[in-house]
């Protein structure tokens, strides 16, 4: 099947330049090659006439057969085969010239060429020749000029005027099947195009791959492919009938013909084909390159996308090891400043628990105090998942308590209360107000007051609508508080390092209250 | 008079707590650096009660020594550090100490964690 697909492809190419499609034939069904064997008679015939067989060859049925003056000689898809024919049979045929396929059937009914190349068997032309089988089948195909409306088939056509080949055997079979249509006989198949390009004719009937060869050959592009005369041409080589050796010679050599031959013959007209249709190989080449630079670059983005993705993940990776080797050594250094601290706060404990005078034990429990306040803030952040702020709400009462517990057990005597905002706020600011809440339960637990019992120290600490903090200290029953020499260092810490401002209230009776009002983001962007 | 161990790489703060409980009125075995000291004098000593650290000299940390003292010795083990992420206080909970004290220690709560703990000065 080779032979007829190739022939489709051929055909195809051919249809597409006249903007139709769907009206093509195939070529007969292929069979298997014979091995030529002439008997005897044959031979001695064909020995008598070698170099007597005249043929004339058709000058303007190309693609089939026509004369091609660069090549300075007959070509032709069908002239091939009849040169394969020649050397199966090794002779050649004595080639005579002639201008119309009309002169041509006229020599052969009067019996002057033995052979006819490219015909098709009609009635007529089977009274003075026999044919050898079918070697090419193509569709004849109705031709109209682009502005005028299409016509479908034979019928569309009553009327009408049609221009056709003289003696053809489409002319033939249309005459005697539809007398309605007004049949102008030309000489070629140029001739009757060329009629329906300059509106001499209606339309014209001729097989399709003649009309695509001479629409691009002639350059007329108002044609168009309209319908199908439904008779296609089976094209044959012909010799006289009144030599029935030659008959049977010529259907023996076509015979022989190999399926390899056929698509040799094929091949070398579809490159033809494809040489002039180079302009829609040429875009299909570019199709194919477009494509194919798309996939290249498509590829090339896939494999970016991924090793970015690759690189992003190794980097994110590589932060992630590096902020948690951080947080680890932030969480050391909290804990060995802690240590540290635990360390002074051991060696005041001591020192207290040796010194017999009462002022100095006093002294160094105020510095034990505010080292307790330091310690307890970098215990705080140690457990904090922020390493930089601690909640007041949860650091300030538990230092309270710290310090009251550590007065040999004053927890038990002063009961404390607090009611405390959640703030969280950074260390800076977290140290200073340990160190103002360790002064204040210093004077509470050094001052004297009205009544042991139920004695009470409130702590409060409330946000006000400028973004501020007020810290409030009170002890009610404290009828004297004490004046510890850290007292100065109170006020020096509210202003100086919290930048606020501290209200002291002492009155004996009334107990003392203290009022601390400072901003938490004193200390905002510090490192 | 009770007997308690102090486990205490800091010098210092081995020397308050202890003298800090001698005042209290408790006896105290030779302070303890180091998990292997540790576990040997709970073996020698038995002591009635373990203060532990969680950072010790020389490798063992507290955690593991305590888990060692556990295997023969009931006596109950405070630990006391400043660590209190989360990793390392469920790590020293999973031996089900007496308490875990977070420094700076409130030597009044250790003083009443003992008393509850009926270990008697």
């Amino acid at each position: 099947m080779r032979t007829k697909a190739g022939l489709s492809f051929f055909l195809v190419g051919v249809a597409s330049s006249l903007m139709v499609s769907g009206l093509l034939s195939c070529s007969p069904e292929e069979k298997p090659a014979n091995p030529l064997v002439l008997d005897q008679a044959e031979s001695a015939w064909l020995q008598e006439y070698r170099g007597k067989l005249l043929f004339a060859p058709d000058p303007f049925y190309a693609p089939f057969e026509y004369h091609d003056e660069q090549l300075g000689g007959t070509t032709g898809l069908m002239h091939d085969y009849l040169r394969l024919v020649e050397e199966k049979l090794g002779i050649r045929l004595v080639r005579v010239r002639m201008d119309s396929f009309e002169q041509i059937l006229s020599l052969a009914r009067a019996r002057h060429l033995a052979i006819v190349n490219a015909v098709t068997k009609t009635p007529e032309r089977s009274r003075f020749l026999d044919f050898t089988e079918p070697l090419v089948e193509i569709d004849n195909v109705i031709l109209v000029r682009k502005d005028r409306p299409p016509v479908a088939d034979l019928a569309g056509l009553e009327g009408r005027k049609v221009a056709m080949v003289k003696d053809y055997a489409v002319t033939e079979y249309v005459r005697g099947k539809h007398p309605e249509i007004m049949i102008e006989t030309v000489a070629t198949d140029l001739q009757a195009l060329l009629a329906v390009s300059y509106s001499l004719a209606d339309a014209a009937i001729i097989d399709l791959a003649t009309a695509s060869w001479l629409t691009q050959k002639q350059g007329l592009s108002n044609l168009k492919v309209s319908g199908n005369a439904n008779y296609p041409v089976r094209l044959a080589i012909a010799s006289r009938n009144d030599w029935p050796v030659l008959t049977s010679i010529l259907a023996k050599a076509t015979a022989a013909i190999t399926p390899e031959e056929r698509q040799a013959i094929l091949n070398k007209w579809l490159i033809l084909e494809d040489t002039q249709n180079d302009t829609l190989k040429r875009f299909y080449l570019i199709l194919v390159a477009l494509a194919g630079a798309f996939l290249v670059v498509a590829g090339f983005m896939l494999l970016w996308n991924r090793q970015l993705t690759w690189q992003i993940a190794r980097r994110t990776a590589s932060l992630d090891q590096a902020l948690a080797e951080k947080e680890t050594l932030v969480l050391e250094l909290h804990h060995r400043t802690n240590n540290a601290l635990n360390v002074i706060i051991s060696m005041l404990q001591m020192e207290i628990s040796a010194q017999p005078d009462q002022a100095s034990c006093q002294a160094m429990q105020g510095i034990l105090n505010r080292t307790m306040a330091m310690g307890l803030v970098y215990q705080k952040l140690d457990g904090a998942s922020r390493f930089t702020r601690t909640d007041l709400a949860d650091y300030i009462p538990e230092l309270a308590s710290l310090l009251l517990e550590a007065h040999d057990g004053s927890a038990a005597r002063i009961r404390l209360e607090h009611d405390l905002a959640s703030a969280n706020v950074p260390y800076d600011i977290a140290i200073p107000c340990g160190f103002i809440i360790s002064e204040l339960v210093g004077l509470s637990l050094s001052g004297t007051r009205t009544g042991e019992a139920g004695a009470a120290v409130s702590i409060t600490l409330k946000h006000t609508d400028d973004h501020g903090l007020i810290l409030g200290y009170a002890d009610t029953t404290l009828s004297q508080p004490g004046d510890p020499p850290g007292r100065n260092l109170l006020t020096m810490t509210a202003e100086h390092q919290l930048q606020g401002s501290i209200q002291f209230n002492q009155k004996p009776g009334t107990g003392l209250t203290c009022t601390l009002h400072f901003q938490d983001d004193v200390y905002e962007g510090r490192i | 008079m009770s007997r308690i161990l102090v486990v205490e790489d800091e010098a210092i703060v081995a020397m308050s707590l202890c003298l800090q409980l001698q005042q209290a009125g408790h006896q105290t075995l030779p302070p303890a650096a180091t998990g292997d000291r540790a576990i040997k004098l709970a073996m020698e000593h038995k002591p009635d009660a373990i203060l532990m650290d969680i950072n010790l000299a020389r490798g063992m940390n507290g955690i593991e020594a305590g888990r060692t003292i556990r295997g023969f010795s009931a006596a109950p083990i405070i630990f006391t550090s400043g660590y209190t992420n989360e990793d390392i206080t469920s790590q020293a909970l999973s031996l089900q100490p007496a308490e875990y004290l977070v420094k700076p220690l409130s030597f009044h709560r250790l003083k009443n964690l003992l008393a509850e703990l009926q270990i008697r000065a």
